[in-house]
């Protein structure tokens, strides 16, 4: 498999599992997304812009994709934390020192605030926190380099917004 | 990174970074590799896909508008003549759908042949006998190997529930279902309204001539992914639907890669007797007072499941 795959892999799988809320669905979406690609390989030079392909087709195909698709859970997902950090039973043989469960506990609610946000929105914070800048985000979500900017300003507002409301004074390290 | 609150906007980019950053350390990027080289494969197998040639030069426009018209008058008897048969198998298909979307019990007997990598998933092996009652969506698969029967289905809700023993049994909701199950129910299942919408939309359907003469009153549809659509879970299926009632009497599902058959599950409808006493609920297969472990205890669930999984592999 050609390198530039494997190493866009993890970032794009993260990228496509945030926007589609579902670690299956998001797997699937860059499978799909990166067999496009090769299948075109000859229209493209991949080692230099392939990154770039990706993250526009994951972007396309998550904001197409019909939401009424069936999620699953992967058994082998079942004994580790889920999505942000926490566990579905705690487990109180072993207590996690303070600072793991606040961390996850951030880790969970920046997941869920992350969800609340409309998907372009979402999806322009990510992939401006990717280091994609304003034009080329513009390009993959078909709307003007302003309406980016006006985009992450609101969209960071809201996150900032929703995760002072869960932590609203009562976050102890 | 300062984790308390109250957080600003200038925050936010490094908490979402870190945050994607911990989501792709979790990433089994040598599982995904592999999945992506399988997809490959049977693209491969797929015919390509005709690009669209650049536009003819505008002096050209009239000769071909000319051919054009020719070539749809021809095409006209082209279509008379071929595609009647691909309409009356989506016909065919569609009425099937909707005679399986009564609530009538059907029995099918299933019978598979598995690829070793396929053998892992000890749900998917069809053991001594495995039949399939179906009713509209919900379903209930018994299989029998060696004399222990074992017992899943889902329920009116889509519920997927497996009986673990007598006593135990493990609840899905339909929107948490387990990767293992989600091939088992997709090929075992028989959530047959649900597949032959999948034939609708996702695949070519031809009726095979010789069906005909070998077996009056039945017809037989043969479905191909369309090219250039969704990768699906089986690359060839059969169908054998009875013309009058439009009944499936018999379905093949095939899994080829590289021409090597890594599945084939043949369900032969051996019942359509309405059944009283059959349910398609877990509470109902299980001996009276057993514990059903739901979402509520997923991490007891989860072991329950691993250990009946093992204790079919063993078998």
């Amino acid at each position: 498999m050609e390198s530039w795959i494997t190493l866009a892999l993890p970032g794009a799988i993260a990228y496509a599992t945030s926007l589609m809320s579902d670690r299956g669905q998001g797997e699937d979406v860059v499978q799909d997304c990166v067999c496009r690609l090769l299948a075109h390989a000859a229209r493209y030079d991949l080692p230099c812009d392939g990154r770039k392909l990706l993250f526009r087709a994951i972007t396309n195909a998550c904001i197409n994709r019909p939401s009424r698709e069936r999620k699953t859970v992967s058994l082998d997902d079942q004994g580790r934390p889920p999505r942000g950090g926490a566990w579905g039973i705690e487990d109180t043989t072993a207590a996690p020192p303070p600072e793991v469960v606040m961390a996850q506990e951030l880790r969970t609610a920046i997941a869920e605030g992350l969800e609340t946000l409309p998907l372009r929105h979402r999806s322009a914070l990510e992939l401006s926190i990717l280091g994609y800048d304003s034009d080329e985000i513009a390009e993959m979500l078909t709307v003007r380099p302003n309406n980016v900017r006006v985009i992450l300003f609101r969209a960071r507002k809201a996150m900032a917004k929703y995760l002072n409301a869960r932590f609203s004074g009562d976050m102890t390290p | 990174m300062n984790f308390r609150p109250p957080f600003t906007d200038d925050q936010i980019d490094p908490l979402v970074r870190s945050f994607l950053e911990g989501e792709s350390r979790h990433v089994d990027v040598a599982r995904n590799l592999a999945a992506i080289t399988e997809r490959l494969a049977v693209q491969a197998e797929l015919p390509p896909i005709e690009l669209a040639r650049h536009a003819p030069p505008r002096r050209r426009l009239l000769r071909l508008a000319v051919a054009a018209c020719l070539a749809a008058a021809v095409g006209v008897g082209g279509y008379l003549a071929v595609a009647p048969d691909s309409a009356n198998a989506y016909a065919l298909v569609s009425a099937a759908e909707s005679a399986l979307s009564k609530q009538l019990d059907r029995c099918y007997r299933v019978e598979s042949k598995l690829a070793k990598a396929w053998r892992a998933n000890p749900f998917l092996s069809a053991g001594d006998e495995t039949l399939v009652w179906t009713r509209g969506d919900r379903f209930r698969v018994t299989t029998n190997r060696g004399g222990r029967e074992q017992v899943w289905g889902q329920d009116e809700k889509r519920r997927l529930w497996v009986v673990c023993d007598p006593k135990h049994g493990v609840r899905f909701e339909h929107d948490e279902v387990p990767q293992m199950f989600a091939r088992t129910r997709m090929y075992l299942g028989l959530d047959a309204r649900r597949l032959t919408r999948r034939f609708l939309e996702h695949f070519d359907l031809h009726i095979e001539k010789e069906g005909h003469a070998g077996t009056p009153g039945i017809v037989i549809v043969r479905a191909t992914p369309k090219v250039g659509g969704q990768a699906q879970p089986f690359n060839s299926a059969r169908l054998e639907i009875e013309q009058k009632t439009k009944i499936i009497r018999k379905m093949e599902l095939t899994r080829t890669i590289d021409d090597a058959v890594q599945g084939q599950f043949t369900f032969t409808l051996v019942d359509d007797v309405p059944q009283a006493d059959l349910s398609y609920r877990l509470e109902d297969n299980l001996a009276s007072g057993g514990e059903i472990f739901a979402q509520d205890r997923a991490a007891e669930r989860t072991r329950l499941l691993r250990q009946l999984t093992k204790e079919l592999r063993r078998n």
